[in-house]
């Protein structure tokens, strides 16, 4: 397997967009991607695309053919990837595994999606397909539900951490505020956390992530063409693990612990050769607080039920020891659901290179992001190392 | 067999269309003696109502369409 390298990186500003088609979001990020590596677009063999919901929230399918015309790519093969929240991360390894492998020697990989100009009814009834429609959403289950569930669970097996739940938000909101492509830029109150309406209990206003419009790309290519184009810090993918679970949550051993994350977790840092302690940054999928708190424990940033002590210890804060969501996370940055994983690891790149401006973190030489879909039954974790 | 017991539930106050009736509303994993799972939205909430994990539900026939219903009380 030859050693590949992200060596260009582009994304949209998140945020809501009604005067924005897919199209000009693709055009914006694929790019800014392109230009960013130094090739030419003659140089980009295929495209890889994850998408989740567009052609229920936009009538628009054949992703893969928009993003080479739009981006003028001419002939090469196109393919989308759905795999709900986590169909972005999916594109990143298919392409990925494509270039390790030798099929080719440069890939175009990204997201989009656009989902603000429908009514929050239709988003949540198109999400809630990322879980079972006839046996979860048909009994009135929607994503907040499910991961509500998972949070009184989790208070019930280990303690009560809504308020440490709380400090994620107030987090995520303050990185959002250095980060100019964030859909929500601005500093909360732990205060006005808690006090938020809820909208599935114990989750409420701001324990749930935003709906966002946005794009996200990368482009991939073997490590000697990296070193050759000597643009950026060479970011080399060191570690790239993908697993799965029931599509249900009732069907889930454990509800409060994601064994698709874990195993995941497990694949990239055998590959990487790398342990939790290694990790400057993270990247994590906070698609709810109490969703990050679970991850910062499957991915062995902390021992089972302890996550949330990190959090209030201010371990995962920009400033501490093990830095997480330094965007602000699909809390804050966003989660345009098809983009999101691109849009992780632009974050970690960006970190990398040493690019992050005001939230710039002091060391920042191995990152790792780590991308949830539906109710964890499908996950990815990737790990970047500057050369 | 004896009633399930709540595994885990959510009180919604947010929902699709087909739903927002009845918010706000109980949503649940159900389990049973055998350690069998399901999901199910449960009847009988009312606003201020306490409800426990492990709590026993009570089977209260089937709805309209077909689906076995449960109720809190």
């Amino acid at each position: 397997m030859r050693s590949v390298s992200v060596v260009g990186i582009g994304e949209t500003k998140m945020g809501r967009f009604p005067e924005q088609s897919i199209r000009d979001l693709i055009l914006t990020a694929g790019g800014k991607a392109i230009a960013d590596s130094g090739l030419d677009r003659k140089d980009i063999q295929a495209v890889y695309v994850g998408n989740f919901n567009a052609q229920l929230l936009c009538k628009q399918g054949h992703i893969g053919p928009l993003v080479s015309e739009v981006l003028g790519l001419g002939h090469i093969p196109t393919i989308r990837t759905e795999g709900a929240c986590a169909s972005g991360s999916l594109a990143f390894r298919m392409g990925l595994i494509a270039v390790m492998s030798g099929i080719y020697d440069v890939v175009l990989v990204g997201g989009v999606e656009k989902m603000t100009h429908q009514p929050t009814e239709v988003v949540t009834d198109g999400i809630a397909s990322a879980m079972d429609y006839n046996m979860e959403a048909k009994e009135g289950f929607t994503f907040p539900a499910n991961f509500a569930m998972i949070a009184n669970r989790y208070f019930h097996e280990h303690r009560n951490v809504k308020k440490e739940m709380g400090l994620c938000a107030v987090n995520a909101h303050h990185n959002a505020s250095l980060n100019p492509d964030a859909q929500m830029p601005k500093e909360v109150t732990l205060e006005k956390v808690l006090s938020a309406p809820l909208i599935a209990d114990p989750l409420s206003l701001f324990d749930c992530s935003l709906v966002t419009d946005g794009a996200a790309f990368v482009v991939l290519a073997t490590t000697d063409i990296a070193k050759k184009l000597g643009k950026h810090r060479i970011v080399e993918v060191v570690g790239s693990g993908h697993a799965g679970d029931t599509l249900t949550l009732f069907t889930k051993k454990s509800i409060t612990s994601f064994a698709s994350a874990k195993n995941a977790a497990k694949q990239a840092y055998e590959q990487s050769g790398l342990k939790p302690s290694d990790i400057d940054l993270a990247e994590v999928h906070d698609c709810f607080t109490i969703t990050q708190i679970i991850n910062i424990e499957d991915l062995g940033f902390a021992e089972p039920g302890r996550g949330a002590d990190a959090v209030a210890e201010g371990i995962t804060s920009i400033d501490g020891k093990k830095p997480i969501n330094t965007s602000g996370g699909l809390k804050a940055k966003g989660h345009p659901i098809g983009a999101t994983g691109i849009s992780q690891i632009y974050e970690v790149v960006t970190q990398l290179r040493g690019d992050a401006g005001t939230r710039q973190i002091k060391k920042a030489d191995i990152g790792l992001t780590h991308n949830l879909g539906g109710t964890a039954a499908t996950c990815l974790v990737h790990i970047f190392k500057g050369r | 067999m004896e009633n399930p017991v709540i595994f885990t539930y959510s009180i919604l106050y947010s929902s699709t269309d087909e739903f927002v009736d009845k918010i706000p509303y109980v949503s649940c994993i159900l389990e049973q003696e055998d350690g069998f799972r399901f999901a199910s939205l449960l009847e009988g909430f009312v606003e201020g109502m306490d409800i426990k994990i492990g709590q026993e539900v009570k089977y209260i026939g089937e709805d309209e369409q077909g689906k076995v219903r449960y109720s809190l009380e």
